[in-house]
């Protein structure tokens, strides 16, 4: 899982310093960059990709509508608003929103929840093949008998480039890089009998 | 940017050992002993004969996880990084390792798997404690020693004729292609342990081997930007050096 970005827009320099070394106790989280004005602001969204934005509210109002909307439609970042005060009724009780009385809890519960809807988005579109395939179980245990990828494409009538393309696709859905970390996984999982293997006697 | 709040060598030992335990390990590499006192790390470091400022830059990069003064750090002698990063084997290879070890047999199932699931985990492990020492192993014989004598021969210009031979034989940007990572094997048992072996009969110990894991990694991935940002870049340039004076020589 990658990290996720932060900008933040905020006027004064202490202020930001704070919205920093918050950010910075997020775990897998990373700051691209902080400005004092709404100045580049497109093309510093267009450059550095963001996931969050942080923005106090001031410089959000300078910044065109229109162009907000445009950007937030081809990069999808999550806008945080950040300011004084609660106004009653405000209007975008859609967006999240900090204030700068707020406790630290509150604000770090408030950005936990911006970075678990981003992970969520992207969870969905990597869970559905982390299973691992029948033909990816055939290659497994070919790893685990110790065959080259050359060995493994004969014997599976496949192309070697086919072969490394399947390995990869299991070393990422596993989260197991070696050939003996491959090979525990394979017996637990009984893909191979820990009696087929010379070392494992 | 980076804010970080550096130790400085006023600092007490005691309270700083209070503030960060996992400096304990470190500070042992350094042949500090326990029953500090009040002494601040500067007292212990001259009674100890240790250089206050490797000291000081060493447990603020294991404190500080941003930091990391390349610049600084390339300023020490070789001999002094190397002597440091041979006391890190010696902690990996004869007391983590052996520790971890100690506790995976310690691990119970219920039934027939017991058995099972013993034999494939002291088998995974007993292959990465030897990769372990094969790598330290290497590390020690030749590429160690041969970062002392390249700097030796620099610094006292003498030798140059056969530090251009060793070169020839050897250079640095060996090692640095070749520096596998043996940190793989180690996130792969962390990932065997956290995901796919069925949980053991008592949890506690694998609780223990994980976290024993997980600061074996912390101080590997420390110790190997040590040798990659600092040995091998310091080295690279001598031998660049190396090279200019011996092809001028011959014009």
């Amino acid at each position: 899982m990658s990290n996720t970005s932060f900008i933040i827009f905020e006027k004064s320099f202490l202020k930001r310093l704070g919205i920093i070394s918050l950010i910075k106790e997020i775990k897998e989280s990373e700051i691209l960059g902080d400005y004092n004005s709404s100045d580049r602001f497109s093309s510093i969204i267009k450059n550095l990709k963001p996931n969050i934005v942080i923005i106090n509210k001031e410089i959000y109002s300078n910044i065109n509508q229109q162009v907000l909307k445009n950007l937030l439609l081809e990069y999808s970042f999550t806008l945080i608003n950040i300011s004084e005060i609660k106004e009653e009724n405000s209007e975008q009780s859609d967006e999240s929103h900090i204030y700068y009385d707020e406790e630290k809890s509150d604000i770090l519960n408030k950005i936990d929840q911006a970075i678990s809807q981003i992970r969520g988005h992207s969870k969905k579109k990597e869970k559905q093949n982390n299973e691992i395939s029948q033909r990816e179980k055939a290659i497994l245990a070919c790893v685990a008998r110790g065959l080259t990828n050359k060995e493994i494409a004969e014997d599976l009538f496949i192309s070697t480039h086919t072969v490394i393309t399947h390995r990869k696709n299991i070393v990422r859905k596993l989260g197991i890089k070696t050939v003996s970390g491959l090979t525990v996984y394979a017996i637990l999982n009984k893909i191979i009998d820990m009696t087929d293997l010379q070392e494992y006697r | 940017m980076q804010y970080v709040s550096l130790i400085t060598k006023e600092k007490e030992l005691a309270s700083l050992i209070h503030s960060d335990i996992d400096l304990l390990s470190l500070i042992r590499r350094f042949d500090i002993r326990l029953g500090f006192g009040d002494k601040s790390i500067e007292q212990i470091c001259n009674s100890k004969g240790i250089n206050i400022e490797f000291f000081l830059e060493i447990i603020n990069i294991f404190h500080n996880q941003n930091y990391f003064p390349t610049a600084k750090l390339q300023n020490f002698p070789i001999s002094m990084i190397v002597k440091f990063l041979k006391q890190s084997h010696a902690y990996y290879n004869e007391d983590m390792i052996p520790a971890i070890e100690e506790l995976i047999y310690k691990l119970e199932w219920s039934g027939e798997d017991h058995e099972r699931h013993l034999k494939i985990l002291k088998k995974f492990f007993n292959d990465y404690r030897e990769e372990v020492k094969a790598h330290t192993k290497q590390e020690e014989e030749t590429v160690y020693p041969y970062t002392v004598f390249i700097e030796e021969s620099c610094m006292e210009n003498k030798n140059i004729e056969e530090c251009y031979k060793k070169m020839q034989k050897y250079s640095i940007t060996n090692y640095a292609d070749e520096h596998n990572n043996i940190e793989e094997k180690l996130t792969d048992l962390k990932n065997i342990i956290i995901k796919y072996l069925p949980p053991s009969e008592n949890q506690e110990v694998a609780v223990k081997i994980l976290n024993k894991l997980f600061k074996l990694e912390k101080d590997l991935n420390h110790h190997a930007a040590i040798e990659e940002k600092i040995l091998v870049p310091k080295i690279l340039e001598m031998e660049k050096n190396l090279k200019d004076l011996n092809s001028s020589r011959k014009d």
